[in-house]
């Protein structure tokens, strides 16, 4: 016998007390990863995956601990044997000993699993690279120790540099929070594992470095770049920015930008809304940031984004009944369809602000085109399972008995998918399956599930995700016009039944990503931040005694100087405690503050964000009294209070807009106050924008003023024509449950544009009404007159009417008429019957 | 086999070694004494390979200690008590793990009759053995190649008086009958005596004597004098007597370079010498003095 087989032989004997409990923990491995076997619980998975990897250190760490040439007292040192056939003898021994077996599992886990060839062979490859680093980066990292203190001291001092490093190469500290187990990020092993190999070797440069010979210092030397190089790759790999699919600037985007408050950093909701895509209704359109640079800050996602899991994936959603339409043809029922609508790219993050407060944007949102298909369907009982390609969907868990109400029925949907981290760049994206219930009658209804799933076998490629589902109770209820509840809690199941009826079944989609668009866009200025919200802030302990302060300190007399009237309300705002607004004091505190909004409009409106201890009564009484008081030269004055939306709006709404069209251009230039665009529409010829500034404002904001305002003029008509057909074609549908408001502004706009469709548009909208939802009614209105005066108000814009009709009764003369007889005019931009 | 000269090894700024000379001749048992720290362990490391020299040369067995290879270790035999051995393997277990290393230069024949001689357990691992025991298993695994080279620092330290015996016994009849070379490093002076030809004496990382035992104990003397009036130390007594002491009408001293005519100086130093006695020193009683005497020279130097 060769001495390089007596040592690898060697191994096995110092493994040898070992072996049975790494045999035993193997095989409840491949229970648990391949689901052979009676279900263990999470808990249980979770410690025997946990226990073999400690068997598996039990042996790795003795066997390069006992003969490490760091320490004097080496055995092997002075025997007659060649460092080279010693390491890679007991580095062999290693690799069958330890990566085998979880080798040998993943192999027949994955083959049980009835994974594809590609799967089994990547998957397996997978874990033979992990073992592999594991065993060949624990020679030098052992070897290295000069002794158990220092290994303790690094042991210890392991996860504390790598929380230090961590924030530092992922660029943002709210990354730290991502990085849980068990996620199914491509990629996130691989950092992780290079990272603590990074710390270590760092620490152990630090420990080494001024100790030992030369020879392992330099190893030390070469070692640590070694690492650290490897880690830095790993992590650009998996924190790179997503490259820019079909990048085209977006000339203006709608920013939608709040603050949570909160000390002494507020978090930010940002959504950004590029304008509406030209794809068809029937696809669903997903927005994510692929860019994001704050203040020159890159906080670019480092997460892929879930394909699917966006917008209103309820079902109410079009595409996602079209795909169960297209599946099931007419035997299923589902209610009425909701256009999902435009959902921007949104994200919470805590932005840091420059010197002014303000942000700076430079951003990517990726638009992601999704056609929904159906997976196919199993019975909703424990037991059933479906197979696609390499994902397999079961149910588990047990069924109610049946007969008390306090017992619910609970299935659990266990989603087994291959996660293979050396395949990620060809799969960028994740979908995110949706569930719904088909009961015998053919009804479609949602499931309740419980969020978050869980996720099991984080090192395996065999990923298990765990939802809970739950039999709705009832689902949400929508009013329509007709003043009816539409419910959708299906007859065939009582409010207190726990168990699905017999012959349920569940049905799986799955979004496919269709085309994918990024469109960049850079802030042309500092946008100004929000202020953080009043409710957030502490009231101050003088709060309520306002009144008594008042009658020994009344508002400065005009006139007085800002720092006189600054320094009154710096006292008088805190006191103000709880007032109604119907109360005689509010009225009394209003009209002090009224009295300075003439002179010092600033000084009021600054009021709240100087002064910490203000709350919402005071908050109140500052805004009622700067409505009321405002002068039609404040923003003149103030150039400043132009910038605020809510300054703005008092402006619209006393019929001043024509003063701040500049600021509100301004404004929509930043992404903001996109509800100014019928102040720009009304006055096109104050506003310095270029063709496609107006396109771009048109397709955000698409509405009839806007129509009327551009075509021609400041947008060649057949240029404006398209797009206003786009917009149509995508958001108007007389058999959506669109609410009436919306659908009005698009029904206009299909008149005034002359689509052949739109008598026909009209006379069923007339007709149809008591199908509409109506947010509010006004006044006298009742949901007939609101319809059928919007009808009379098209008909004399858009139609020319006989002149009977016109000086009779022009609503029922419309009604009487076959809609394709109308012909749209041109010249007039009306509708005639030849 | 071996040859030091000018070793110099520092730990942390303090020099533990100042240039040590020393050569192992081959076929004889070198005993290398000192007191503990005297830098007797680190000599030997150094000239192992197990810790890198700062100054100096050693040659081992004809090769510079830093290239010791596989073929140099296949003659060399290294027994250290700090030495770590792996403790889950029982004997046998590690002489198989062993064997393969030395190929034909391993002798099962021998194997068997040291593991005869020394009466160890065959089925407790390492880790459970005594002591003794343990060093026993340790020389069996370093001896059984019939290495031409046998190193071992501080052997017998922390064993029993019988198990210190059986160990001296048993290697003192290997060295005899198979006549190696041996390099035994110790502070038990007596104990050496009994197989050492020739002996180092090192302290505070010097060596100061390095001499056969035979010429050792030919040289030294210890020489006490009676005389006819009270003993004061002359003048000008020759280098060579060590410790000179008096005590009334007594004188004693060690003289470490006797010879015939010693007598006659000691006349022409002590003119009222009443009569003298001049007796053979053991190995104990010429470290003792060499100890004393370099204390002394050291207060009288600081």
């Amino acid at each position: 016998m060769s001495a390089w087989l007596a040592i690898f032989r060697a191994e096995f004997r110092r493994a040898l007390p070992l072996l049975p409990w790494v045999a035993l923990a193997q095989v409840l491995m491949f229970c648990v990863r391949s689901g052979v076997g009676p279900v263990i619980s999470d808990r249980l998975a979770f410690w025997i995956e946990w226990g073999t990897w400690l068997l598996a250190a039990l042996i790795l760490v003795p066997s390069v601990w006992s003969d490490s040439p760091s320490r004097e007292a080496r055995f092997i040192a002075t025997r007659p044997i060649r460092s080279l056939s010693f390491h890679s003898a007991k580095l062999a021994g290693l690799l069958v000993l330890i990566a085998f077996p979880f080798v040998a599992v993943e192999f027949a886990s994955l083959v049980a699993a009835g994974m594809s060839a590609r799967v089994v062979v990547l998957g397996t490859l997978q874990i033979a690279l992990f073992g592999l680093v594991v065993v060949v980066a624990s020679f030098p990292i052992l070897w290295l120790w000069r002794g158990r203190i220092a290994a303790v001291v690094g042991v210890l001092a392991i996860p504390v540099t790598m929380l230090w490093f961590l924030p530092y190469l992922l660029r943002h500290q709210s990354r730290l929070s991502d990085l849980s187990w068990g996620r199914s990020v491509p990629l996130l092993y691989a950092p992780v594992m290079m990272l603590a190999l990074a710390a270590i070797a760092i620490l152990l440069g630090c420990l080494l470095l001024y100790r030992g010979r030369f020879r392992r210092t330099v190893v030390t030397l070469l070692y640590l770049p070694l690492c650290c190089a490897g880690a830095a790759f790993a992590v650009w790999c998996a924190t790179r920015p997503l490259a820019l699919v079909n990048p085209q600037p977006a000339v203006l985007v709608s920013v939608d930008l709040n603050t949570s408050g909160g000390d002494p950093k507020p978090w930010d909701q940002l959504s950004v809304l590029p304008p509406a895509p030209a794809v068809d209704r029937q696809l669903e359109v997903e927005r994510s940031f692929s860019r994001l640079v704050v203040n020159q800050r890159d906080l670019s996602p480092w997460d892929l984004p879930m394909l699917g899991s966006q917008g209103s994936v309820s079902l109410n959603s079009l595409p996602l009944q079209q795909a169960l339409r297209a599946h099931y043809g007419s035997r299923i029922q589902l209610p009425a369809n909701q256009f999902a609508g435009n959902p921007g790219a949104s994200t919470s993050q805590s932005f840091d602000r420059d010197a002014s407060g303000a942000l700076s944007f430079d951003l990517a949102v990726r638009e992601t085109v999704i056609r929904w298909d159906v997976i196919g369907d199993l019975p909703l009982v424990a037991g059933a399972s479906l197979r696609q390609g390499d994902l397999r969907w079961s149910l588990k868990g047990r069924q109610g008995p049946g007969g008390s109400g306090d017992i619910r029925s609970e299935l659990t949907l266990c989603h087994q998918y291959p996660a293979l981290w050396l395949d990620s760049p060809k799969a960028p994206i994740l979908p995110t399956f949706q569930f719904f219930c088909i009961l015998p009658s053919g009804r479609v209804m949602a499931i309740q599930n419980y969020w978050p799933i869980t996720e099991s076998g984080s090192r395996s490629t065999l990923r298990e995700r765990r939802l809970t589902l739950h039999r709705p109770s009832i689902h949400e209820t929508v009013m329509r016009a007709d003043g009816a509840g539409a419910e959708y809690e299906p007859p065939e199941i009582p409010a207190m039944a726990m168990d699905w009826p017999e012959g349920s079944r569940l049905v799986i989609l799955q979004p496919v990503p269709l085309s994918q668009t990024d469109y960049t866009w850079k802030s042309p200025a500092p946008v100004p931040a929000p202020v953080p919200p009043l409710s957030k802030r502490k009231p101050d302990p003088r709060a309520g005694t306002v009144m008594e302060w008042l009658k020994t300190h009344p508002a400065p007399a005009q006139p007085s100087s800002a720092e006189e009237v600054s320094a009154w309300l710096a006292e008088f705002l805190p006191r103000i405690g709880e007032v109604s607004s119907q109360s005689p004091d509010y009225r009394t505190l209003f009209n002090s503050v009224g009295g300075l909004v003439a002179a010092h409009p600033d000084q009021v409106h600054d009021a709240p964000r100087r002064n910490a201890y203000v709350f919402d009564p005071a908050d109140e009484i500052l805004d009622s009294a700067l409505e009321s008081f405002l002068s039609r030269d404040a923003v003149q004055r103030f150039p400043k209070l132009g910038e605020d939306p809510k300054v703005l709006r008092i402006y619209v709404e006393k019929g001043w807009g024509g003063d701040i069209i500049a600021h509100a251009a301004k404004r929509i230039r930043l992404g903001m106050s996109l509800d100014l665009a019928e102040l720009l529409f009304a006055n096109p010829s104050a506003v310095d924008f270029s063709e496609a500034e107006w396109l771009a404002l048109f397709r955000l904001k698409p509405s009839p003023e806007g129509y009327r305002a551009l075509r021609g003029n400041l947008i060649p008509g057949p240029m404006l024509d398209e797009e206003t057909d786009r917009i149509i074609d995508r958001n108007f549908s007389l058999s959506d449950e669109t609410y009436y408001t919306e659908l009005n502004s698009l029904l206009e706009l299909a008149l005034l544009r002359g689509r052949e469709e739109g008598p026909r548009w009209l006379q069923e909208w007339a007709r149809d009404w008591k199908k509409r939802p109506v947010f509010v009614l006004r006044g006298k209105e009742t949901p007939e007159s609101i319809f059928t005066d919007s009808v009379r108000k098209y008909l004399r814009q858009n139609f020319e009417l006989p002149p009977a009709a016109a000086s009779g009764a022009p609503y029922d003369w419309f009604l009487a008429q076959d809609p394709a007889a109308f012909r749209f005019n041109p010249e007039t931009r009306k509708y005639q019957i030849p | 086999m071996i040859t030091i000269r000018g070793l110099k090894k520092r730990f942390r700024g303090n020099e533990a070694l100042h240039g040590i000379d020393l050569d192992i001749p081959q076929g004889k048992v070198t005993a290398f004494l000192g007191p503990n720290g005297a830098g007797k362990t680190t000599t030997i490391k150094c000239a192992m390979n197990l810790i890198e020299r700062d100054e100096g040369s050693v040659q081992v067995l004809g090769t510079d200690a830093r290239k010791l290879g596989p073929p140099q270790w296949q003659r060399i035999g290294y027994v250290s008590e700090n030495q770590k051995m792996p403790g889950w393997m029982t004997v046998p277990q590690l002489l198989d793990y062993l064997r393969p290393m030395y190929g034909g230069h391993w002798d099962r024949d021998f194997e068997r009759k040291l593991l005869a001689d020394f009466e160890l357990p065959m089925k407790t691992k390492l880790r459970s053995l005594s002591r003794g025991q343990f060093m026993k298993a340790a020389l069996v695994s370093s001896l059984a190649y019939r290495p031409q080279l046998v190193v071992l620092d501080e052997p017998f330290s922390g064993l029993d008086p019988l198990v210190r015996e059986e160990f001296l016994s048993g290697l003192l009849e290997l060295t005899e009958t198979e006549g190696w070379t041996v390099w035994v490093s110790s502070h038990d002076v007596e104990e050496v005596e009994r197989f050492a030809d020739r002996v180092a004496i090192v302290d505070s990382g010097r060596v100061d004597l390095a001499e056969d035992v035979e010429s050792i104990q030919a040289r030294f003397r210890g020489v006490e004098l009676v005389l006819d009036n009270e003993a004061k130390e002359p003048r000008g007594l020759p280098a060579t007597w060590l410790n000179f002491q008096t005590s009334g009408r007594n004188a004693r001293f060690t003289d470490s370079n006797y010879e015939e005519s010693s007598n006659e100086k000691i006349r022409a130093f002590f003119p009222d010498l009443v009569r003298h006695e001049v007796r053979p020193l053991n190995l104990r009683e010429v470290f003792v003095a060499l100890a004393k005497n370099y204390r002394s020279q050291r207060s009288q130097g600081s």
